[in-house]
Parts: structure tokens; C-alpha cells; sequence
């Protein structure tokens, strides 16, 4: 169970630079949790736990709308960390996280170990810093994405995201995950998936969406 | 990967029993259990998504994998 936490640690950011024994306190101290499709991992507002880091399945990052809907602010899949900002500052958890597939398995490094290891390796403060600013231009994009560009071009630039981190696509990707992702409605993805199909950017193909050409794609997605 | 995961997805706390679904199936893959729409014949199912398009109530979903068209064998 250790030597499994261990194979992740050493391939996320975060820890790069840390010795085999940093290494193995780290995972020692880390809690494996399971949960079922639509099973909540954590809501809003409550104390961070620590970092968690996907080991199987996906999971979503969200935010819910007083009426009822949901905006998804992240999607994360084997490899992933999430609830990063609050394992750093120790407050509350910005937003809600659900699994989105069945059998999710995820790591839990509380976060007095993160404390720990930050304290002792000047390495792994400076990897946090340079993720921390890697989320926040992700951010600024998305706020420039939902500000600045229609649903076809939002969607496109979706598609291609999904097809850098294949770990993403799977069980649960769906319409109404990518409408509340891209702040529209499923109606809207569907007429925008059409909208691709007939500039042959993409095709159906039961239940994958298949991208034909990378450049159409990018083409519509401004980039 | 488990095939079911592929099957579409019906959320019974929204769905509102209207039947919609089952009698609009083109591959009569759907059917009620316990009050509600389930796909009783998932073997049938043609992943049109004609049933997610008219569900009155959004309690039916189709999961995707998005892949690059060199990919598509892989994943599955």
C-alpha cells in the first residue's frame, strides 16, 4: 500500500527533489480513501483535510449555484492532485469535490505532513510556488475563456485540454459535466458538438468523440 | 474498463417518471423499475443519446472518451 503511494509521489511536482526516505513519510502518513460515482469526497466550507492526489477514477471540482446548478472549476484523473490552496493555508475548502466514476481510490496527505515537509525542503516550497502560478494563469484563463469566447470555441479548447491529459476523458465526462464546466447548458454542448462535427473537426463514434483533425480543432478554438 | 460505465447513466432522484424515455427509445432499451426509468436492456442500446436530448428533468447522462482519432483504440 506504501510502495503504491510512493510510485505517484515520486511522479507528481510537487515532490520532485525529495530523497527516497522524505518520500517514504510522506506516504506512510497518507490515508487511502474510496468512494462510488457521485459519492461527495468534501464539500465547501469545511476544514481542508490536507492534498489529495487521484490514484484511480475522476473526480470533479466544483462550485454549487444557490437555484441548484453547478459550475465545474476543475476535472481530475490518475496523477492529479486537488484542494491544493487550502493544504497550503489551512482554511476552509474553496469548493465541493464528488467522484464523477465508479471505484475511486484516492490519497489523502494530511495536511500537518505537507507543513512538515514544506518547513524542512526548500525545493518543495519552490515547486509549490511555481505550481501555485501555474494555477493562477489556469484561472485567469478560464476567466478569459468564459469572459471573451463563445461555446464553440470554449468547447474546442475543452476537447483539446482533454485530449493532453487522456486520464481526464472517461465515465462521467459528460454533456451536462462539460455544460457546467464550460458555464452553459447541455443543449448548448450539443449543438456546439454538431457545430464541430459539420466543420470535421470531430465525428461520433458511439460513445467517443473522435478528434479528426487537431489543426480544425485548434483553428476554432483560436489557438 | 467496464463496460457498464459506458451504459447510460439514470439519476432516480431526478428522474420524474414521466416515461418519456422508455416510450421514445428507438431500440426499446429502457424500461421502469421501482417507479422509475431504468435501462432494463443495455445490450439494446444504440448510444443515440436520443433519451439525454429529450429527458425533461436532465436525469439522464452519456458518458464520453474524448480521444485523437490516431487513439481510437486505445482507452477502452
Amino acid at each position: 500500500m506504501t510502495s503504491s503511494i510512493k510510485n505517484y509521489l515520486g511522479a507528481i511536482r510537487y515532490f520532485e527533489g525529495l530523497s527516497d526516505s522524505e518520500l517514504s513519510y510522506i506516504a506512510a502518513n497518507s490515508i487511502l480513501h474510496t468512494y462510488e460515482a457521485n459519492e461527495i469526497i468534501f464539500l465547501e466550507g469545511e476544514p481542508a483535510q490536507g492534498l489529495w492526489i487521484v490514484e484511480k477514477g475522476r473526480v470533479k471540482i466544483h462550485k454549487l449555484h444557490p437555484e441548484g446548478g453547478e459550475h465545474i472549476l476543475h476535472l481530475r484523473g490518475p496523477g492529479n492532485t486537488f484542494n491544493d490552496i487550502a493544504a497550503l493555508d489551512n482554511e476552509h475548502n474553496p469548493a465541493n469535490a464528488t467522484a464523477l466514476s465508479s471505484e475511486v481510490s484516492i490519497w489523502l496527505i494530511p495536511s500537518d505532513v505537507i507543513t512538515n515537509v514544506l518547513s524542512t525542503n526548500p525545493q518543495v516550497a519552490l515547486n509549490v510556488i511555481r505550481l501555485m502560478a501555474r494555477r493562477v494563469r489556469s484561472l485567469v484563463g478560464q476567466i478569459e475563456d468564459l469572459a471573451l469566447y463563445s461555446v464553440v470555441v470554449r468547447l474546442a479548447r475543452f476537447l483539446l485540454k482533454q485530449t493532453e491529459n487522456p486520464n481526464l476523458s472517461g465515465p462521467g465526462i459528460t454533456r451536462t459535466a462539460i455544460a457546467a464546466h464550460l458555464n452553459t447548458t447541455p443543449q448548448t454542448i450539443s449543438v456546439a458538438l454538431r457545430e464541430l462535427e459539420a466543420a470535421e473537426a470531430i465525428e461520433f463514434d458511439r460513445h467517443r468523440i473522435v478528434i479528426l483533425s487537431e489543426d480544425k480543432l485548434r483553428s476554432i478554438a483560436l489557438l | 474498463m467496464n463496460q457498464a460505465e459506458w451504459y447510460p447513466q439514470i439519476n432516480q432522484d431526478r428522474c420524474i417518471s414521466c416515461g418519456d424515455c422508455i416510450t421514445q427509445c428507438p431500440e426499446d432499451a429502457l424500461g421502469q423499475q421501482n417507479g422509475k426509468a431504468a435501462l432494463v436492456y443495455p445490450e439494446r442500446c444504440a448510444y443515440c443519446s436520443h433519451c439525454e436530448d429529450i429527458c425533461p428533468s436532465n436525469a439522464i447522462e452519456l458518458p464520453f472518451l474524448i480521444v485523437m482519432k490516431h487513439h481510437k483504440r486505445e482507452g477502452v
